[in-house]
């Protein structure tokens, strides 16, 4: 079939009709017929798909007005609908999700050559996924940040989309949250690590130190989700994507929340004022640990031959933040700050001391007990250096 | 499985709520739009699509309404008028629906505002921006804000829609303070179109400050980024919207105003922000652009602003210097906003005048700046007053606040009265009399030279001379301050009126207080009364200054009174008053002067004059300047005190008798009390009373422009008569002829009268030798003669009979000397009877008696001293001529035989009497 012929025949439908009838069409297209160049295919699948389904170009190619929020509706519930219809292999665990629809997923929301407000289709096709537990979405779109990597652009905007237009929407009740790790382990792990990254992190503000603390709601979920299940964190580690791609895919490493997490439990305690969250802060870090001892234990019991994956690394700029950070607050000399800095220190040295048990930890032992010299004195702090000196 | 329900059932309320959004809204029920309130709370990706659909059925509700309106349009004219038609009608199950979406949102807000609030209130400005911009474009483009405000309040869907913007505000407000709207007005803010305005209004309605503020904000911002104020058709808008809300709120936007003006003080000048640093500049040009944030800014809020506040923006300025350019400077601006102000101005010129008033080095810059400012101002209020017709609002305002910058005007600080009174002339330009009281004031307060100085500004200016004399007229009219220190200053203006430097003229002074004339002297006679010379002696100066201007005005006839009686009182008091000798010199030449100016062309003032003298003189208390230390008698037993009319009778006519008493207390109070003592004058003083007396008489009745006291035969006459009718105490027997020596018998009453004042009161000698010397005037005082005459025969007869010596009554001697002399001198004894008075000390008594019973009485009885027998000889002057007509035998052979009988005292005087007449030593 010709290009201008598959557009001809598509625009004899209206919508709704063009758009399912585009749907299959781009599925046959990407995962169907290996006769044409690979590279023309996916033209025509972007062509269909933003002609068709998105409605951002006209027939001429050109830009559309935005489509209304109804009709917006509308095709989210139609690509969910295409999606649950697909009939899932029994032997698929709850991970990757299928490699068809994967294929189709990325090709829907590629990480360029799409215009801006794909974005928000994506967080909202997310969002509606997760309400109405179409699980094969959710693993698309695991896979998907996976590859991309989840501190990058389209991951962070994903969560941050997520977080602004669903979780705070959400009570904590709410059970399509807490069933998320079940339904889309990977997801939620990738999730997490993405979060992670949107919050406490001096990197992301640009011009002023400011650092954005996480939703109440997002913390919250976050701790129930690692309680929920120890391995949780690790998914990404064990998840062997490659059966998850399309052939010629490479998969890419994962990256665990660890880091990112520990970093708001270290931060939490100079930057937080309201005890209501310290407690929570302090829940997580508890969780982190009980994750760090014991989720990779449980799992590499039962699957010895995966490689070992690491929680924390002496090499990241978290160390050296958490310095300023302190060094910053001690200025002030009050007795609640130096508090708080006891806290921190302590927190650190067991979450370093977790990943020494679990043998998780990445680096040299001398750098991290240079690194670690130069924080406040403290009993734990000091009795964690000696253990690694010995 | 369960999770495959609910999937199902969650696809399945999807499918229901889209199929329901293909219907026509016509038909929605209000279970539709409930169920469509689940999905919102449930499914957060359908809330974009739920959203929408409520936006979309109120969109649908508006426009039903729009449409009944085009078909009734004549609804929108005559709502200038009157609502005469009922708006038109939405169907109520419309608004049903509309409520109860109303209801779920603000439930939800209600609910979790932290999450909701935002949403709603981003939807309800969404939708009300999208609604009015649809529904303005063709039907009501370019309607004033009021209209439009009106038109949408007609429409119920679109108040419920500003309802539900205003209530979500109001739970964020509640809740989290007001700071946290802030940025969703910021967005509301940014609109484009200016129909979104109305829906400002409405919010600005529910939260004033808030709006103003961020408004004002959001103006601040775009002038930062533009780094050039430009009156956007944002901020034309903004000033709309705070207009159509001054009219409730107008004190809301003042707080606001001001504490936006707050921001911009800060100690340290670094912690402030760029948009801090804008403020200022920013209000004022706000402030040109609309009179309700000029009006909002010249209010009482003002005060609070101190010239220390000030000088803490005075680093900024250079700052501020980017944001005016040469065509408008600040300056500039800030003299223009004054031109257009009007309420409050007071509060800015207060501040202006406490900068003025500032001493303290650190305040210069700001000082000078202020000034340089009223310069301007001053130069473009005259500019604008001067040129064109209408009179800028400040001009108004001014006027009537100028009463609370009167302590200005009187400041005895240069810096502050010298603008104050430019700026009274200036404001006055069109209305001077407005300027009547202001002088009224400084002519009665100021005391020192800087507010003098600070008057002749006020009066030197253009016409304002003129009003001088209607201002005095005020000051005079006030009854309940002293006057004494304005006169001091009129003193000072009149000296100064014809000695200022060039360009300064306050000429007319002088003219305006001749105007007033009597109530000057109605002042010096109050403080003669009261005996408060300093006064006095101002009030003297004032009118020896004045006394030239006289000479041009015709007086009226109680004005001339006044004057006369006054310096007549003055002249008196200051006799008896004043201890500084040459002082007391001074001021009687001074009062010489007077008199003799109000008088020389003016009879009835020299009539007035010479009777009020008279009157000084005979009576008490004044009588006792001329009786000498040892010439006193008291004999007040047997008469009854009289009191001069200079005091008396004032009293009687202008005062009641309680304060009358009062003042004569005060006379007595001087250690006078007139029955037990008399008031000391030693001899001297009592000469230099006399000596001052006379020439004070003398400048009355002469009549003359050089000032030479040459009088005229008709004043010497009249006062003559005058002194009679004061002497004699009854009307009867003036006359010229003298009867026979019986005839004494029925007059002796009345010449014992006589005779007591005239010995009483040795001054009368005086008087009638000055009477004696201005012949004949003495004849027409011979009742006055002819009673000391007779009462003289009697004593004599009494002293003869008893066999006294005449040596033992030197009183008695003493009078007939005096009698004796004055008739000679008057020429009523002519030669040789006029040697009378020299020879009768030689007497005996039974001689004595002779002397006067022939040589006097007989004499004048038969030849009576009538004023035809003088006529006037070759100098000018009226003469008896006595070596024509001498005086017959009869009369004078008692002398010439008294004179033998004394030969050897007389010999001599007799050689040159008698003997030298061939005639006589022929019939010796």
């Amino acid at each position: 079939m010709d290009y201008n012929e598959v557009k001809v025949n598509l625009r004899k439908f209206a919508f709704p009709l063009s758009t399912e009838n585009a749907l299959n069409q781009i599925q046959s297209i990407i995962n169907g017929e290996t006769s044409r160049k690979q590279h023309l295919n996916e033209d025509l699948a972007m062509d269909l798909i933003s002609e068709f389904i998105f409605c951002e170009t006209n027939e001429e190619g050109k830009s559309t007005k935005p489509m209304s929020r109804i009709r917006h509706l509308e095709l989210l519930v139609m690509i969910c609908d295409y999606f649950n219809k697909t009939k899932i292999k029994q032997d698929n665990d709850n991970c990757c999700g299928d490699t068809a629809l994967n294929a189709i997923f990325m090709t829907l929301f590629p990480q360029f050559g799409a215009p801006p407000q794909r974005t928000n289709m994506l967080v909202s096709l997310v969002s509606l996924a997760i309400s109405t537990y179409s699980n094969l979405i959710l693993q698309s779109a695991g896979v998907q940040m996976q590859q991309l990597g989840c501190s990058s652009k389209y991951s962070l905007q994903l969560a941050d989309g997520l977080v602004n237009k669903f979780f705070t929407f959400i009570g904590t009740q709410s059970t399509s949250l807490h069933l998320l790790p079940q339904n889309a382990p990977l997801f939620t792990a990738n999730l997490m690590t993405a979060l992670s990254e949107l919050y406490f992190n001096p990197k992301t503000t640009d011009t002023t130190m400011s650092i954005v603390l996480p939703p109440r709601i997002v913390l919250e979920t976050v701790v129930r989700w690692i309680n929920s299940d120890p391995c949780l964190c690790f998914t990404a580690h064990y998840t062997d994507l490659q059966r998850a791609l399309p052939s010629g895919a490479i998969p890419m490493v994962a990256t665990l929340p660890f880091l990112g997490l520990f970093r708001w439990c270290f931060f939490a305690p100079l930057c937080v004022k309201n005890s209501e969250d310290l407690a929570i802060y302090s829940e997580l870090h508890c969780a982190l640990i009980e994750s760090v001892m014991q989720g990779w234990k449980v799992y590499s019991e039962e699957n010895p031959r995966i490689s070992r994956p690491y929680t924390l690394s002496v090499h990241s700029v978290l160390l050296p933040q958490l310095k300023a950070l302190i060094e910053e607050t001690m200025k002030s000399n009050d007795p609640a700050s130096m508090y708080s800095v006891e806290i921190v220190v302590e927190r650190l040295a067991q979450s370093i001391h977790a990943a020494i048990i679990s043998d998780t930890i990445f680096g040299n032992k001398q750098d991290l007990v240079n690194q670690l010299e130069t924080l406040p004195a403290n009993n734990v702090l000091k009795s964690l250096i000696k253990r690694i000196q010995v | 499985m369960e999770m495959k329900k609910h999937q199902e059932d969650q696809f399945a309320k999807l499918a229901v709520f889209l199929s329901e959004t293909k219907q026509p809204f016509i038909n929605v029920q209000t279970d539709q739009i409930t169920h469509a309130m689940e999905l919102l709370k449930v499914l957060p990706a359908a809330q974009d699509a739920v959203l929408e659909y409520y936006g979309k059925f109120f969109d649908y509700a508006i426009s039903t309404y729009l449409k009944q309106l085009k078909v009734q349009p004549s609804w929108v004219e005559s709502s200038n008028s009157s609502s005469r038609h009922e708006p038109p009608i939405i169907p109520p199950e419309v608004i049903e629906n509309v409520t109860s979406i109303r209801d779920v949102l603000l439930r939800l807000v209600e609910e979790d505002h932290l999450v909701w609030a935002h949403v709603v209130l981003h939807w309800s400005y969404k939708l009300l921006g999208k609604v009015s911009k649809h529904y303005n474009v063709n039907e009501f483009a370019r309607v004033p804000l009021g209209e439009m405000l009106r038109f949408w309040s007609q429409c119920s869907v679109a108040y419920i829609l500003v309802d539900i913007n205003n209530k979500t505000i109001a739970k964020m407000v509640k809740a989290e303070g007001e700071r946290s709207v802030d940025p969703m007005i910021e967005i509301m803010l940014g609109y484009k179109s200016s129909s979104f305005e109305w829906v400002l209004a409405q919010i600005g309605d529910s939260f004033p400050s808030l709006v103003v503020m961020d408004m004002l904000l959001y103006g601040i911002k775009e002038m930062c980024s533009t780094k050039k104020f430009k009156c956007t058709e944002k901020l034309n808008s903004f000033i709309r919207i705070i207009d159509h809300l001054s009219l409730t709120y107008f004190d809301n936007i003042k707080d606001v105003v001001f504490k936006l003006f707050k921001l911009s003080l800060c100690e340290e000048h670094q912690k402030l922000t760029a948009e801090n640093v804008m403020i200022v500049p920013f209000l004022l040009h706000m402030a040109m652009c609309s009179s309700t944030l000029l009006n909002s800014m010249l209010c009482e809020n003002l005060t609070q602003i101190t010239p220390e506040l000030l000088n803490k923006l005075v680093p900024l300025y250079s700052q501020w210097k980017k944001y005016f350019d040469e065509k408008c400077s600040l300056l500039d601006i800030l003299v223009k906003m004054l031109l257009n102000a009007d309420r409050g101005i007071k509060h800015v010129f207060n501040l202006i005048f406490q900068l003025f008033g500032c001493e303290d080095p650190k305040f210069k810059t700001l000082k000078t700046g202020t000034q340089t400012l009223f310069e301007i101002f001053l130069a473009e209020i005259e500019l604008t007053l001067n040129t064109s017709l209408l009179s800028p609002p400040i001009v108004k305002e001014l006027l009537a606040n100028l009463y609370t910058f009167k302590p200005y005007l009187l400041s005895t600080n240069v810096d502050v009265a010298q603008p104050a009174a430019r700026l009274f002339n200036r404001v006055a330009i069109r209305d001077p009399e407005c300027l009547l009281p202001y002088i009224a004031t400084m002519l009665i307060e100021s005391k020192n030279s800087t507010q003098l100085e600070t008057l002749i500004e006020v009066l030197s200016f253009g016409s304002n001379m003129a009003y001088f004399n209607a201002s005095l007229v005020y000051a005079l009219a006030k009854t309940d301050v002293s006057l004494s220190n304005m006169w001091n200053n009129i003193n000072t203006l009149i000296s100064l009126e014809s000695d200022l430097p060039d360009g300064i003229s306050i000429y007319g002074v002088s003219s305006a207080v001749v105007s007033h004339l009597d109530k000057i002297c109605r002042s010096m006679i109050e403080s003669c009364h009261c005996g408060d010379m300093n006064s006095a002696h101002l009030l003297s100066f004032i009118l020896s200054k004045v006394s030239e201007k006289l000479c041009m005005k015709e007086l009226s006839v109680p004005k001339v009174l006044y004057c006369v009686k006054s310096a007549v009182l003055y002249f008196f008091t200051c006799l008896f008053k004043e201890k500084d000798e040459m002082f007391k010199l001074k001021a009687c030449l001074r009062m010489n002067k007077f008199v003799n100016t109000v008088s020389y062309r003016s009879s009835i003032a020299r009539t007035a004059a010479m009777k009020y003298i008279l009157d000084g003189v005979l009576k008490e208390p004044f009588s006792l300047l001329f009786v000498m230390p040892d010439n006193r008698r008291n004999d007040y037993i047997i008469q009854p005190l009289e009191k001069t009319s200079l005091t008396g009778s004032f009293f009687q006519q202008e005062y009641n008798s309680m304060f009358g008493r009062k003042i004569t207390l005060k006379f007595d109070k001087d250690g006078l009390h007139p029955k037990y003592k008399m008031p000391v004058f030693d001899a001297k003083s009592v000469r230099f009373n006399e000596q001052r007396l006379v020439s004070f008489l003398r400048s009355c009745y002469s009549s003359d422009e050089c000032y030479s006291f040459e009088p005229t035969l008709d004043t010497v006459v009249s006062l003559a008569l005058l002194v009679v009718q004061f002497v004699s105490p009854d009307v009867m027997y003036n006359g010229l002829p003298w009867p026979d020596e019986d005839f004494t018998k029925v007059t002796i009453e009345r010449d014992v009268h006589i005779y007591h004042t005239i010995t009483t009161k040795p001054i009368l000698w005086t008087i009638l030798g000055i009477l004696a010397g201005h012949r004949p005037a003495l004849c027409y005082c011979s009742v006055l003669l002819r009673a000391v005459c007779a009462c003289l025969i009697n004593h004599w007869g009494a002293v003869n009979h008893t066999k006294g010596k005449s040596k033992d009554n030197p009183q008695l001697l003493d009078d007939t000397v005096k009698l004796l002399n004055t008739m000679s001198l008057g020429q009523l004894l002519p030669k040789p009877l006029d040697v009378l008075g020299v020879i009768v000390r030689e007497l005996t008594p039974q001689q004595i008696l002779i002397m006067l019973r022939d040589c006097v009485w007989t004499y004048t009885r038969d030849n009576i001293p009538a004023p035809a027998l003088f006529l006037r000889n070759n100098i000018g002057g009226m003469w008896r001529d006595t070596m024509a007509v001498s005086v017959p035998k009869p009369y004078s052979d008692s002398l010439r035989l008294t004179m033998i009988e004394n030969i050897s005292e007389f010999g001599d005087l007799y050689a040159r009497l008698f003997t030298n007449s061939k005639e006589q030593s022929i019939e010796t």
